[in-house]
């Protein structure tokens, strides 16, 4: 205890000067923890505000969907039984606006209908403009039904309130726009406008046909007093058939909260990244402040002191700082929701209860502890051995490469304890585990490369006659890359580190962008047709081939069913990898075809004769197979309707979804399908401008067609990529600023140096041109290794990611690798500049003189 | 000996270093200190020159106004015949680099190149193309044939210090500066330095200014003069003796 106070009193004694060379050591501690409890408390407000407006977002306490069919009396009196009960209709389908006079179709845009019954909504109020009651707007009136729209449709359609709509058959008359409805959730998925009708009007549209891709959705408001998930529960057990998917309130925004999980675990990986990179400025500033109080703890262990008494000393001082670097770490991330709500609040599709959460700042305060100890041990226990002897000798060489052995084993229990909190803490930790063996690995290899170049750089400079002969300038920059105590190491790795994100997120990005913009999938078709019914298959084709510049029409009947059984076991108890998970999640459309696709590519298997009876064959992708641990002689049972369909896999495909092309996980052989009531979907190749052409033809003369054009869901779906891609950007950057700390720290922690080696070239005859030209090289030189090698791992990233992950084929653009290599070393010079100009600047005598 | 004792004397109607009324004053936290207070002083070429004088007395700021490094408030400096006055700072770089030699205490070598990199650096700074054979052979003169891969960190003070005497003779200087040369050093090594130091520049006519505080070293000197309080105060060992 005595000596702990003794070297606190020491410790504070030192202190004193200020914290002037800690602004490194405080900001890379203060970036990381900021960028993590950032994360985690924006996804706390987010959350918060789901779980408050959780009724509001479902339209209930519960509710239960189905596709194709309603529910039958039983089930009805089921739901009845749990409260009051809204019955909706929800579908895809095309609006059309009319001439008022000719009556001719003036517009025409993709919508999702929904029709609602007098209930409706049953939380929430629905806003309109003018204000009026949503009954009134919906109903019958002068023999036309009223429908309330999405605004979006004013100049889509160009409409007004009066003007005349057409949804399928039904002529409806806009009554009111809808400014905010409590049930809407926004999400990539949504495809088009609302158009909002009562449900009387829907017979009218004459598009409920049987296999129209229909949603009934029934929102239940409990009022038998039991809890919504016990009935949830029950009418699982009780209707183990029916088909239906039941949601309850915590089901309400699923796909958004994992969406929301998703990039939380984004941030606050990056924010990982962040103090990674931070941590290595950390060990950097560690070392240097320690290496300049050389003299200090040699005349203090000249005087007696043990070397335990120096590390406490130093772990004292170190232990303040990084308390002053996570506490202003803590203070910007518990910010973050301020921040968010002021600017983008109102892009959130829910209203997120900004405000202090407690369990994100523990979160980043206990990481900020462990990624502080475990960077400033390794410098600590080194500044342990320093020996007295260094008070007499200019020159010690490394005293002591490793640590003493207790030290090693303290840094790797930290070590361990650092991953095993990223991973435990983690909403998914097997993702988390993978980050952690990357960012080991990264490391590795970085510390690899970065050794790489210094063996090179000595071997260079060292060989007489070599590049550096005559070139004084030149060897002393290569000499600064491998000198001890040189910045490549923590140059290489923590910039490296940045830059090679970096690096990989711009090569994905534009790797996706030229596979929508067409570069690749040549074969893409330009529209989707879905619910064609199959009487107008004939007509349809002849419709299309007649419009100009169409050079392919693909017709395929479809269904949507559900796996229930994999090889005869309940599809949720079988054992499903992730990759092939999604193919049970939910109704997924099933075709049948007495004939291979010609985008087909048989892997296993033969395709069926054309004439196929006997028992129900099956063609499956080949890797949802492989997921399932599915092979040839196989089973796999789906429901359709209700009605269990079980065939035998004949065949597996190699379905490349990437194309754009029309493809299905499932197709079955004809006789297997029989008397179901299946659509037709259809796909057009055509040539560019012919989509108008033919979409006005298909919509006048078959209104229950649904059509979505390619161009108009890519672009959508760009600008979401557009917009992901910029957030990745600025949370990589975050990364890059704490590698750029790390950089200005190294240049910093050089500077001594470098006023002492400009001062004796100056004096051996070299002018400032001399000096400047050394260390643009040297800066230059650090630049160019640190660039090629996050480039390098970088594109490897990128590659692997995209050949092995998104399964696309992959371009390397010169263009963006030799960008960031370019402004790798444009950053390190512009660092290393500002440095040497203070270094010029410096006059050489009062640093000649003798001490 | 390169020279007969006709062509010293010669070379020594050449004037060296001229020093004419020489000032310096610098601001410091306390106010003006006035470090050199009106030297005057002339240098024939080949002499060697030993100054002499209490700690704070102005010894190395002449050193470092007559190298160069040191830019004075007043009066001339002209060394081989070059009025400081006319250059800049790059200017009396590259006079340095072709007429002037430093010798320092602390040896000032850069740390991360070798022996031999350390002495080729002021030959290559001149485009010698053979500079890394001169450089061999200074550090042969010196003795450190066998040293020439080694870095600072691996030297004695002695053996840093030879590699510091092979770097200022190796362009051949016509003045070579040394202060304390032998302050780091013990005295069995210190010998060896100033032994070396005036082989050197009796080979090679050298001019030489050395400070110094040991009596018995300016005394190998030529003349010696004794610096106090800024200006010259006396001339001759005996003078110094005294002081």
């Amino acid at each position: 205890m005595s000596s702990f106070s003794l070297a606190a009193r020491y410790a504070f004694r030192e202190l004193r000067s200020g914290l002037g060379g800690f602004r490194i050591f405080i900001a890379c501690l203060a970036l990381g923890v900021a960028a993590i409890a950032g994360a985690g408390s924006l996804n706390q407000a987010i959350q918060t505000g789901l779980e408050e407006d959780a009724q509001l977002l479902l339209g209930g306490d519960l509710q239960a969907r189905m596709t194709y069919r309603e529910v039958n009396a039983e089930e009805r009196a089921a739901l009845d039984a749990a409260g009051d009960v809204s019955a909706l209709i929800s579908m895809r389908s095309m609006a059309r606006s009319v001439d008022n006079t000719s009556g001719e179709t003036r517009e025409r845009t993709l919508i999702e209908l929904k029709a609602v019954d007098g209930f409706y909504p049953l939380y929430g109020a629905l806003t309109l403009s003018p204000a009026l009651p949503l009954q009134d707007v919906l109903a019958q009136q002068d023999g036309y039904w009223g429908t309330a729209v999405d605004p979006v449709l004013k100049s889509r359609l160009d409409i007004t309130v009066g003007d005349i709509i057409r949804v399928g058959e039904a002529s409806l008359e806009v009554r009111a726009f809808i400014d905010k409805e409590p049930d809407r959730v926004i999400s990539f998925a949504t495809a088009g406008p609302r158009v909002m009708i009562a449900r009387g009007a829907m017979a009218e549209t004459e598009l409920i046909q049987p296999g129209s891709l229909i949603s009934n959705i029934y929102n239940v408001r409990v009022t038998n007093g039991l809890n919504p998930d016990d009935i949830r529960e029950s009418l699982k057990n009780d209707f183990p058939d029916a088909g239906w998917r039941l949601r309850g309130l915590r089901q309400a925004a699923q796909s958004l909260e994992i969406f929301l999980d998703n990039v939380t675990l984004f941030l606050t990986l990056v924010g990982l990244t962040a103090l990674l990179t931070g941590g290595i400025g950390v060990a950097n500033a560690s070392r240097a402040y320690l290496d300049g109080r050389m003299t200090t703890i040699a005349t203090l262990k000249c005087l007696g002191a043990p070397g335990e008494l120096i590390f406490i000393i130093y772990a004292i001082q170190l232990t303040v700082l990084s308390v002053i670097g996570i506490a202003l770490g803590l203070l910007i991330g518990a910010g973050v929701p301020y921040i968010a709500a002021n600017s983008i609040g109102g892009m959130l599709p829910v209203d997120a209860q900004f405000g202090l959460y407690v369990e994100p700042l523990i979160k980043a305060a206990v990481f900020g502890v462990l990624s502080a100890a475990v960077f400033a041990l390794w410098p600590l226990a080194k500044a342990r051995d320093i020996p007295a002897v260094a008070l007499f000798r200019q020159f010690l060489g490394d005293i002591r490469r490793w640590p003493r052995k207790r030290y090693l084993i303290g840094l790797t229990v930290l070590g361990i304890a650092l991953a095993a909190f990223t991973i435990l803490t983690a909403d998914r930790p097997s993702f988390a585990f993978f980050f952690v063996a990357g960012a080991a690995i990264s490391m590795v290899l970085f510390r690899f490369a970065a050794g790489g170049v210094m063996k090179l750089a000595a071997n260079l400079s060292n060989k007489r006659g070599g590049v550096t002969s005559g070139r004084p300038t030149l060897r002393l920059a290569m000499a600064n890359l491998y000198r001890p105590g040189n910045p490549t190491t923590s140059v290489v790795l923590s910039l490296g580190l940045g830059l090679s994100v970096l690096v990989c997120i711009a090569l994905l990005e534009a790797n996706l962008n030229a596979q929508i913009n067409g570069e690749l999938p040549d074969q893409a078709p330009s529209m989707f047709f879905i619910d064609i019914q199959p009487p107008q298959t004939e007509e349809f084709e002849a419709i299309v081939e007649a419009q100009d510049g169409v050079e392919k029409v693909t017709l395929a009947s479809m269904i949507r069913g559900r796996i229930t059984k994999i090889d005869g076991v309940r599809a949720a108890d079988a054992a499903i990898t992730p990759e092939a998970r999604w193919a049970i999640r939910g109704e997924r459309g099933i075709s049948q075809s007495k004939v291979m696709p010609d985008n087909a590519h048989l892997v296993e298997g033969d395709w069926w004769s054309t004439d196929h009876e006997g028992d129900n064959l099956l063609s499956l992708d080949a890797e949802v197979a492989q997921g399932m641990g599915l092979g040839i002689g196989d089973t796999l049972t789906v429901s359709i309707l209700g009605r269990e369909i079980t065939a035998e896999v004949a065949n597996l495909r190699d379905v490349r979804w990437e194309s754009g092309a029309m493809n299905f996980a499932l197709i079955f052989s004809p006789n297997a399908l029989r008397g179901a009531p299946g659509m037709y979907i259809a796909t057009v190749n055509s040539e560019d401008g012919a989509e108008e052409a033919i979409e006005r033809a298909v919509v006048d003369a078959m209104p229950n067609v649904t059509i979505v054009q390619v161009r108009e869901a890519l672009e959508i779906l760009e600008q979401v990529l557009g917009a992901l891609g910029t957030a990745v950007r600025v949370t990589a950057a975050v990364a890059l600023v704490a590698g750029a700390l790390v950089l200005a720290g190294a240049i910093a922690a050089g500077h001594a140096r470098r006023i002492y080696e400009s001062v004796v070239l100056k004096v051996l005859g070299a002018t400032r041109a001399d000096v400047l030209k050394a260390f643009i090289f040297e800066y230059c030189l650090l630049g160019l290794a640190t660039g090629t090698i996050a480039a390098v791992v970088g594109s490897l990233s990128a590659w692997a990611v995209l050949i092995f992950v998104m399964k696309i084929d992959w371009i390397l653009f010169p263009g963006i690798v030799g960008g960031v290599i370019a402004a790798c070393i444009t950053v390190t010079l512009m660092a290393g500049f500002a440095g040497v100009w203070r270094a010029l600047g410096i006059k050489a005598a009062p640093l000649l003189r003798n001490d | 000996m390169n020279d007969t004792p006709h062509n010293l004397d010669a070379a020594r109607h050449q004037t060296a270093i001229g020093l004419d009324d020489v000032h310096l004053t610098l601001e410091g936290p306390a106010g003006q200190v006035n470090i050199l207070r009106g030297v005057s002083l002339t240098v024939p070429q080949g002499e060697a020159l030993g100054v002499v004088g209490p700690s704070g007395s102005g010894k190395t700021t002449m050193l470092m106004v007559t190298a160069g490094l040191e830019r004075i408030t007043a009066g001339t400096v002209t060394v081989a015949g070059q009025d400081y006055a006319a250059l800049d700072e790059d200017g009396l770089a590259l006079f340095r680099r072709d007429n002037i030699g430093i010798v320092f205490q602390s040896f000032h070598l850069i740390p991360t190149m070798s022996a031999l990199e350390n002495v080729a650096v002021p030959l290559e700074f001149a485009g010698r193309t053979d500079a890394f054979d001169q450089a061999e052979a200074q550090l042969e003169a010196v003795g450190l044939g066998h040293r020439m891969g080694h870095y600072p960190g691996q030297l004695s003070g002695g053996e840093q210090q030879r590699v510091a005497l092979a770097r200022a003779f190796a362009v051949k200087p016509k003045l070579l500066l040394a202060d304390e040369p032998t302050g780091n050093l013990d005295g069995a090594t210190g010998h060896q330095i100033i032994d070396l130091l005036f082989e050197l520049h009796d080979t090679s006519n050298t001019t030489l200014m050395l400070i110094t505080h040991d009596m018995k070293l300016a005394g190998r000197c030529d003349r010696v003069v004794r610096i106090g309080d800024g200006v010259i105060a006396g001339e001759g060992l005996n003078t110094a003796a005294a002081e």
